[in-house]
Formats: C-alpha cells, sequence, structure tokens
C-alpha cells in the first residue's frame, strides 16, 4: 500500500517536473503556427527580388513560381505556359477570379514576365502583381 | 446531499489520472517539429505591375513619357539619363505634358530586379500610372 502511492507520487511528480517544458513547447507551437506560414517549395530555386512591397493580406489561391531562365511551375508542379494560359483560363472561364501569386526570380528576364503577365490579362486574369523579399 | 459529493469527486480525480502527459507532449513535438519544417518566417511584399492596353503603344505617342530601360543605362523620351535620376526626370516631363502617362519597355538583357526597382523609385516619388509595353515585335 505504502509502495504503491509511493510510486503513483513519483509519476505525478516526473510529470509536474515537465510542465514548464510543456509550455515552453506549447508556446513554439503556437509561435509558428502564427508567425509562420506553409511554404511551397517550387520544383526549382526561386530568390525573388529583395524590395520592399506592399504587404500581402489575404493568402492566395494558385502561386505560379518562375525560374531565372524562364521555366514555370503551378502549384508546385513544372508546366509550360501554354499549359498554363489554358488552366487559368480555365478558371476564369469557370466564373473564378483566383488570387494569384507570381513569384519570379529577380534575375529572370524583365520582358519575359511582361510577356507572361499580358497573355495572363488576355486570359481573363486581372491580377498582375508580382512578389517580393521584404527587407 | 452529502453522499453526492463524493460521488462527483470521484470520476473527475480518476479521469484526471488517465489523461497521461507523456503521449501529450510527443503529440505537441510531433506538431512543433511539422510547422518549423513545414513553415517559413520570411516575410513576401507585392509590387503591382501595370500592363499597357493593346492600344497604349500607339495612342497620342507625343503624351507618353517613355522609359526605355537597356543594359548599359536608361533613356527617358530618347535622352540618356544616369539610373538615380529616372523619377527625377519623369517628374520633369509632366511639368511640361501634364497628365502624359508612363511607359517602360525592357530591352533584352534586362533583369527583373532592375525592373521592378525602377517601378518602385517611381512609385516612390509619386508616379503610379506606370505602364509595361511588352518587348518589340522581334
Amino acid at each position: 500500500m505504502g509502495l504503491g502511492l509511493d510510486t503513483r507520487r513519483e509519476v505525478r511528480d516526473s510529470e509536474a517536473a515537465v510542465l514548464p517544458l510543456i509550455n515552453i513547447v506549447f508556446l513554439l507551437l503556437a509561435f509558428f503556427i502564427i508567425a509562420g506560414q506553409l511554404m511551397h517549395l517550387p520544383p526549382f530555386e526561386v530568390n525573388p527580388p529583395t524590395l520592399g512591397g506592399d504587404p500581402i493580406d489575404m493568402p492566395p489561391e494558385v502561386i505560379i513560381h518562375m525560374a531565372p531562365d524562364g521555366t514555370l511551375a503551378i502549384d508546385s508542379r513544372p508546366t509550360n505556359r501554354t499549359r498554363l494560359e489554358q488552366r487559368l483560363g480555365e478558371m476564369v472561364g469557370h466564373g473564378m477570379n483566383p488570387r494569384i501569386q507570381i513569384i519570379a526570380d529577380g534575375g529572370v528576364e524583365a520582358n519575359t514576365v511582361i510577356t507572361l503577365l499580358t497573355r495572363m490579362r488576355a486570359a481573363g486574369v486581372e491580377t498582375t502583381d508580382l512578389t517580393t523579399r521584404q527587407p | 446531499m452529502t453522499a453526492s459529493t463524493p460521488a462527483i469527486r470521484a470520476p473527475a480525480s480518476r479521469s484526471v489520472r488517465l489523461i497521461r502527459l507523456t503521449p501529450l507532449i510527443d503529440v505537441i513535438f510531433i506538431l512543433l517539429i511539422f510547422f518549423m519544417l513545414a513553415s517559413t518566417l520570411e516575410d513576401h511584399g507585392r509590387v503591382p505591375l501595370g500592363i499597357a492596353e493593346g492600344r497604349a503603344s500607339s495612342e497620342r505617342p507625343t503624351d507618353r513619357i517613355h522609359i526605355e530601360l537597356a543594359p548599359d543605362g536608361v533613356t527617358v523620351n530618347g535622352a540618356l539619363i544616369a539610373a538615380d535620376d529616372i523619377s527625377e526626370a519623369v517628374l520633369q516631363h509632366r511639368r511640361e505634358t501634364p497628365g502624359g502617362i508612363v511607359t517602360i519597355r525592357a530591352r533584352e538583357g534586362v533583369g527583373l530586379a532592375r525592373l521592378l526597382r525602377t517601378t518602385a523609385d517611381l512609385r516612390g516619388a509619386g508616379i503610379n500610372d506606370v505602364a509595361l509595353l511588352p518587348a518589340a515585335e522581334r
């Protein structure tokens, strides 16, 4: 009886000892959930230009990545311009106006981006915002 | 009445003992690791870019203030200027021809970073209606 009580107290004591640990871990968890945003990793390396831009208020529905050589990816899957336009055209055709985030590498030819934006506009997409990395 | 009080207390204390903290910590640790690996703390911003409509490149070209970005320099309405003076030159042209729209064309070899820096400079100087022209037909 006395032994049983002792072990129970030991268990309770050891659990009480980890309570500060749980507190810290909970705080870290809350921090990462609130401060971080889930990454959308492109299939290639993309370094957007470092430049102060307007804050992004709403999470995007479609993410387009553009590599330095102009290679495209939509929602982290490689694509080409024709398929991209087709997909965006379908979305617009279905009455959607998706929030699109374009993350283009700073080293990509400016004209490649302008051509893409022009053709996206022709496909009916209104968003022409480019993503920057805040300094 | 007096007998009901211990009856309520007994299951409560037993249920407290049923929840062990160790599995809870395990799950929270796994969640923490997931969010640390899957999330990014990098801060992104957005820069709006105006695309010239089809007619803008040909309509009333005298009203326009045209910036041409080349790999080795910048011209504003044909006059070569220093890269830092673009917004000043555009404002100067604005005073001469009020209401003229500003167009930018990038030549081959000009990177996106440079184009965005130029538009950011113009926006910083209060010039917001900037239209980008697609590359000249090749």
